[in-house]
């Protein structure tokens, strides 16, 4: 029998259903706004594109916004993935199981990608007048040490959560 | 070296069903058809301890083991090979 003391403590340590799902939707929220404004920018983007090529625009400033483009991709991609993580964790229940490990390992390459981009980016500074309302700076190639450090924790993750998923399996085969 | 399961023998001989050694031991029947098949990765002692009791037996009476040689003259192949 838990004392009041006991229940107090638990109750404070332990989420209630309540905020348990408000958190979720609210992470839910940022991750769909995210990916559905990114992905309006990069459709505008796209769309911008044949506008600007008739303008004049050169080759170099296409390319960059055709970059730019990729980068914005994989950015809703990894909002939206990760989205998913948590959503199943929460509401499914879903924690070890092969698409949560998939879903680990495909963040892991998201990340890893935009690391070998950003190192691929091509040099260029963009004419702030017509770029400053997404990327005013100058780019050029440079190693994101923040980027290629996510990258190895959700392939790590990914592991964590595989040999979570053996383990299951394995305890659910011994009656 | 396979591990036979005896326990449907055993089972017999008692004349107890799977649904009485189920709510008896504290398993579901589809756990007591699992094990009577063999189909599972292994079984805790108290699971072999609450079979023990209940059919009066010991658990070399529920677990068998044969040689290959053995195994496929009464079953016809080796676990695993049946495909």
């Amino acid at each position: 029998m838990t004392t009041l003391r006991e229940a107090v403590h638990e109750d404070a340590v332990a989420p209630r259903p309540r905020q348990k799902l408000l958190v979720v939707l609210a992470i839910k929220l940022i991750c769909v706004v995210i990916a559905v404004g990114t992905g309006l920018v990069t459709l505008g983007m796209l769309t911008m594109l044949p506008a600007l090529a008739q303008s004049g625009i050169s080759h170099g400033e296409i390319a960059y916004l055709l970059l730019c483009a990729v980068e914005i991709v994989a950015n809703v991609a990894i909002a939206w993935n990760f989205d998913l993580f948590i959503w199943s964790i929460a509401i499914r229940s879903e924690i070890f199981s092969r698409r949560q490990s998939e879903r680990l390992i495909v963040l892991g390459y998201l990340h890893a990608f935009l690391v070998v981009f950003g190192l691929l980016h091509i040099e260029y500074a963009p004419p702030t007048s017509m770029f400053a309302w997404f990327q005013p700076a100058d780019v050029r190639p440079e190693l994101d040490l923040r980027l290629l450090m996510f990258s190895a924790m959700f392939f790590a993750l990914a592991g964590v959560f595989e040999y979570g998923r053996m383990l299951k399996q394995d305890s659910s085969s011994i009656v | 070296m396979p591990i036979v399961m005896r326990l449907d023998r055993m089972m017999a001989d008692r004349k107890m069903s799977s649904l009485e050694l189920a709510e008896k031991i504290g398993i579901s029947p589809v756990n007591v058809s699992r094990i009577k098949t063999g189909r599972l990765k292994g079984i805790r002692f108290s699971t072999l301890t609450a079979m023990c009791e209940a059919l009066h037996c010991k658990p070399g009476d529920i677990i068998d083991w044969m040689d290959d040689d053995e195994y496929v003259e009464a079953f016809g192949s080796l676990p695993g090979e049946e495909d």
